[in-house]
């Protein structure tokens, strides 16, 4: 019954809240923090099913009835993704003070809030795939809610990509579920390891990895990211980065560690996506100059990092340990570090109103509060021994190393270096572009014609600082107990992704581990002082020194060359064999009333022109008539043959 | 007599619709309460033939093999319940859309008439007598696509007949042929004994594809899909909202009782027929998404739309097993109902804007923004948005063309989710750009919605759309009835 109510409560909570907000705003906020508090509460009442599944059933919606589970992995994103959307609500509250449309903002973050709450939850992957959509769908509403032009621009390619990926996934659960008769997720590995068809397999799980990979801002399939997380209103960037995208993560650890379970093939490949996002994430960060883009952009590479965690798992085979609990771990950090960094980011930006690096430099000099909260989350993410950060990425590494190690003998041994030198070089850029936003919000001095409004002190508000300061809180006591916090969760999780308990961890504070760290500091500290300092600044020294935006306004992938391809080169093509097809009844009708001496009719050689309009029948007609139809047959015609005579 | 209920659902709209054209209403009002009962009696009727037993009647013996007959099943209550459903949300729309129109009297005739054509079609027991409501029913809704007498709906109409009567030329043939094997072709679930021992089953292969492709025609098969797409946006938009919602259904409908009461699914199962009407139905879903994509003006794009989507319904059909049925009939309940909501809304956006075409809609939502909801809710219900309707039965249409089997299966299966994507394509927009024009259409925005008429009955068609479609236990109960006869 409780399990019932994880996604249905918001639901509810979400007309609600409506009702609500049309008699008061101040009442609307604080019953949307409520909702979000009461759905904590109803996570952790189940608490003691962290360890043993506990199953519901909505039997009856949409036909195949929702199945629901709850336990290990699962249980700890339901945690993190009730107590992600307590902190936005709250946030919220002061974030949101003079926004417009609001009803229609906190309808649907409530509604994402039960969806997601409904993907961790699935028990299979029809269930995960409703799910997965209601909540695709109600954040567009999220990212499109100021109504901007860039907004609505960036919520579009959103939408695009969302939609485009959503149904690729459906089919590869169709596929799946073809093969295997089954998408139950815990009974996927049984009947995957002796079914026959590999291929089809593949091909299912590819279709599907294309769909979660999306959502988890995978390249090459990243382009939507940098775009729609910046567009959104900060707290919802913080969902969508901390949270969401983590659902992707959700189907990408069903595949990797039920459907193809220690299959090398597979781990391969998921290990050049990983190290390609990495990269391309960290580069796309170094080279923005806009905080949130930065911190989208390094969602991304993140991601990389998570989905080499993932690869790894599966080339590991049985000796996974290590990368189940560094994927485990990095993904909880990634979390509570984008939940921390997009609100301050919003902080920022309720105060300045801009987020360009060059318009807030400076902002930081005299926050004391927001510069501690802001480090503490950023050296997590670079990760400097010390915090969480530091040993989510570690466990990674060594899970490399052991790989390397147990692969001595294989032909893809080079690869697996390759990976650990990748690893290790975008380790040093994510420091060289954290440094980036930190020396230029915190250090430096900010531009002549803000310097006297920034030097005014003013705090955070309260509610905002409270929501920031618990997931840093968490970040230092992750980092501070490794052994006591780190590990318990991890183990936890590893029911979910089928690992062993580790048998031996590495210490975190050998001179190994150290060793590996401070190679990439000084990678990082190198790489920042070459390439931010000395290639994308203007004016170095002068009081107007800026930053410069390193991606050329043709390197956008997105615009230059996906969607002209999706939107009209691809439609264009089908279009014009359609419409030859489309034509042919009306082109047997018009020779059948040519045939009959009806050809005087210019009426019905016209009616294909646009109905409502006057037929015409000058100096366009030969536009819509008879001899364009039959210029167009003829040219379908030559087309057919020369297929058939070429090919 | 239980079958006086069935023939009264027939009767009564066909008499009351030729009685509209003898009667003078005073007023607007008496008119509309005239109609709108008539209707309730029919929709009174066809509820009760609903619940009687089933029944198989010969009323009139015209010679041997040339009989009228009656018959009620799951499967016609299935389709007479949905066309008088729609026909009743539709007409009670069509009183604030149609208010200053002309030729008002002559619209609700013929528009009553062709309602009971329709129930003639779901109850007919045999082909002869589905052929002559087939024709009844052509015939009595060129008026409505003529309704407004320009000359585009000249040509449309002219084009709509063409194609009509051209379609049920060569059902024609198939009805004689298979009248004259089986003495009457009574339609039997599962197949005509007689037909199925018929021992020169090459000619019958050819005459039951070309029957398919004349009964294609109505439900806007490729190769005779042109008119769908000059006739339906023509039409007012009532008239469109019953042609793509319940009109073409009655194609489909043909082809069930062709298929599965007639040859029997055995001989069709395999054959050469199946792989080349798959490929057919095929090609239209293609040709319906793309081009729907592709076309700016907003009715024409809903009647691409619909040469798509009923198209999926074929496919269903066509592929002959369980699951794909299940699809095909969950779609035929579904696309009624969202395909009367858009051509419903998009008829009260062109009655409040008086623009038709996409491109200038951009903001239309800020202005009838309950409108837009209930076409935000069918459009994303036809992309296949979980948990709404469509999906639902894309599952199963998929998972039906899965269990075909071979490289066209996967074809198919590829191709539908082609096609979503292509309606995501073409509906999306419209809802995006309505909602959110940007700052640069900030213009006063005044409240547009329709009169209250309208927005009662889109709403009421929206909300029964999705309590079917979350919840669809009750319809696929009853579908599973009609299935569990067949296979």
């Amino acid at each position: 019954m409780l399990l019932i109510l994880l996604p249905l409560f918001p639901a509810a909570g979400a007309v609600t809240v409506l009702i609500a907000g049309r008699k008061n705003a101040k009442v609307r906020a604080y019953t949307v923090v409520a909702v979000c508090a009461i759905e904590l509460v109803l996570v952790l009442m189940l608490a003691g099913h962290f360890s043993e599944p506990l199953t519901a059933r909505i039997g009856g919606v949409a036909d195949f009835g929702l199945n629901l589970t709850v336990g290990s992995f699962r249980y700890i994103y339901l945690v993190l993704t009730s107590l992600g959307w307590l902190l936005a609500a709250l946030f919220g509250i002061e974030y949101f003070s003079h926004h417009h449309n609001l009803n229609r903002y906190y309808f649907f973050l409530l509604l994402t809030l039960g969806a997601t709450m409904g993907v961790f939850a699935s028990a299979d992957l029809i269930t995960t795939f409703i799910f997965f959509e209601i909540m695709s769908f109600s954040a567009y509403v999220l990212i499109v809610h100021d109504e901007k032009r860039e907004s609505i621009e960036a919520a579009n390619v959103y939408l695009g990509v969302s939609v485009i990926s959503g149904l690729i996934l459906l089919l590869g659960i169709y596929l799946l579920y073809h093969a295997l008769g089954t998408v139950q997720i815990d009974s996927l590995y049984a009947a995957a390891n002796g079914y026959a068809n590999k291929k089809l397999l593949y091909a299912a799980c590819g279709l599907m990895f294309f769909g979660f990979a999306t959502k988890a801002g995978t390249f090459p399939m990243h382009v939507w990211l940098p775009k729609a997380h910046p567009a959104a209103p900060a707290p919802a960037s913080a969902l969508l980065s901390g949270i969401m995208i983590k659902t992707g993560f959700f189907g990408l650890l069903v595949i990797a560690c039920e459907i193809l379970r220690h299959d090398v093939l597979w781990g391969n490949i998921l290990l050049v996506f990983g190290l390609a996002t990495m990269l391309a994430g960290a580069f796309l960060a170094l080279l923005s100059v806009d905080l949130k883009r930065i911190l989208a952009c390094s969602s991304i590479s993140q991601s990389g990092f998570i989905t080499t965690g993932i690869a790894m798992q599966c080339l590991l085979g049985t000796h996974n340990a290590l990368a189940a609990y560094g994927t485990t771990l990095h993904m909880i950090n990634h979390t509570l570090i984008k939940l921390c960094l997009f609100m301050l980011a919003g902080a920022i930006y309720t105060e300045t109103h801009a987020l360009g690096l060059n318009k807030i430099k400076g902002f930081g000099r005299n926050k004391t509060y927001l510069m501690i909260v802001f480090a503490v989350a950023a050296l997590s993410l670079m990760g400097i021994a010390g915090t969480s950060g530091y040993i989510s990425k570690t466990l990674l590494h060594e899970s490399i190393v052991e790989q390397i190690a147990y692969s001595a003998a294989d032909k893809m041994l080079w690869f697996y270096h390759v990976a650990e030198y990748v690893f290790m070089f975008t380790g040093g850029l994510t420091i060289a572009y954290m440094l980036k936003v930190f020396i230029a919000v915190f250090v430096e001095k900010p531009a002549a014609e803000n310097a006297e409004a920034y030097g005014k002190k003013k705090p955070m508000r309260p509610l905002s600082a409270a929501a920031v300061t618990v997931p840093a809180l968490m970040l230092i006591a992750f980092g501070f107990f490794p052994h006591k916090l780190c590990e318990k969760i991890a183990e936890s999780a590893l029911a979910f992704l089928h690992a062993h308990a580790a048998a031996h961890l590495p210490h975190y504070l050998s001179y190994t581990c150290i060793q590996g760290m401070l190679i990439t500091l000084a990678l990082g500290v190198i790489l920042y002082f070459v390439l931010v300092r000395l290639l994308l600044m203007r004016k170095k020294g002068s009081a107007n020194a800026h930053y410069v935006r390193g991606i050329p306004e043709w390197g956008d992938l997105e615009r230059e060359f996906y969607r002209p391809v999706v939107l009209n080169v691809i439609p264009s093509f089908l279009a014009v064999f359609c419409r030859v097809l489309d034509r042919l009844g009306d082109m047997a009708a018009a020779l059948a009333m040519m045939a009959y001496g009806f050809i005087k009719d210019e009426v019905y050689l016209t009616a294909s022109k646009r109905e409502g309009d006057e037929p015409v029948v000058g100096e366009n007609a030969v536009l819509d008539t008879i001899s364009s139809s039959l210029l167009l047959f003829s040219l379908g015609l030559l087309a057919v043959l020369s297929y058939i005579i070429f090919i | 007599m239980r079958y006086m209920f069935a023939l009264a659902a027939v009767i009564v709209p066909i008499a009351g619709g030729a009685l509209l054209g003898v009667l003078k209403f005073k007023k607007q009002i008496h008119r509309n309460i005239y109609v709108v009962a008539t209707l309730v009696f029919c929709a009174a009727f066809t509820g009760a033939a609903a619940l009687s037993s089933d029944i198989s009647v010969n009323l009139l013996k015209v010679a041997r093999g040339f009989e009228f007959a009656f018959k009620v099943d799951d499967l016609s209550r299935f389709f007479s319940l949905l066309a008088v459903l729609i026909w009743l949300i539709v007409t009670v729309y069509s009183f604030g859309y149609m208010e200053n129109e002309h030729a008002q009297e002559r619209f609700y005739a013929f528009f009553l008439m062709t309602a009971g054509a329709v129930q003639g079609i779901c109850y007919a027991g045999n082909l002869i007598t589905m052929y002559v409501f087939y024709e009844a029913m052509t015939l009595a809704s060129f008026p409505l696509v003529l309704h407004e007498q320009s000359p585009a709906a000249f040509a449309a109409c002219k084009k709509y007949l063409i194609y009509s009567f051209a379609g049920a030329a060569l059902a024609l043939i198939g009805i004689f042929y298979f009248s004259f094997i089986s003495e009457g072709a009574a339609f039997t679930a599962g197949g005509i004994a007689r037909i199925a021992q018929y021992a020169d089953k090459k000619y019958m292969a050819g005459i039951y594809f070309i029957m398919i492709l004349g009964f294609g025609c109505k439900a806007g098969m490729f190769p005779l899909n042109a008119w769908l797409t000059s006739a339906h946006p023509t039409a007012p938009s009532p008239a469109s909202a019953v042609l793509s919602g319940i009109i073409t259904k009655m194609g489909v409908f043909a082809i069930i009782r062709t298929t599965f009461y007639v040859v029997g699914t055995e001989f069709v199962a395999g054959s050469w027929m199946q792989t080349a009407l798959l490929m057919l139905a095929g090609v239209s879903v293609l040709i319906g998404s793309v081009l729907a994509y592709r076309t700016d003006h907003l009715k024409k794009r809903l009647a691409y739309s619909t040469v798509s989507q009923v198209s999926y319904i074929l496919l269903g059909v066509f592929l002959l097993n369980e699951n794909a049925f299940k699809g095909a009939l969950l779609h035929v309940a579904f696309h009624a109902l969202m395909k009367s909501v858009m051509f419903l809304s998009a008829g009260a956006f062109i009655f409040k804007t008086h623009k038709i075409h996409v491109s200038e809609m951009k903001g239309i939502g800020k202005m009838m923004p309950k409108t837009m909801l209930f076409f935000t809710v069918a459009a994303l219900c036809m992309i296949g948005v979980p948990p709404l309707g469509g999906f639902i039965s894309k599952t199963y249409l998929v998972m039906g063309a899965f269990n075909f089997g071979g490289y066209l299966s996967y074809t198919l299966g590829g191709l539908l989710i082609l096609s979503a994507l292509f309606s995501a394509g073409y509906l999306l927009p419209i809802i995006v750009g309505g909602y959110f024009p940007g700052h640069d259409y900030e213009t006063v925005y005044i409240n547009k919605e329709p009169p209250a008429s309208m927005r009662i009955s889109i709403g009421t068609a929206a909300a029964l759309l999705s309590i079917i479609s979350v919840l669809p236990g009750a319809l696929t109960a009853f579908i599973a009835d009609i299935i569990i006869k067949l296979f």
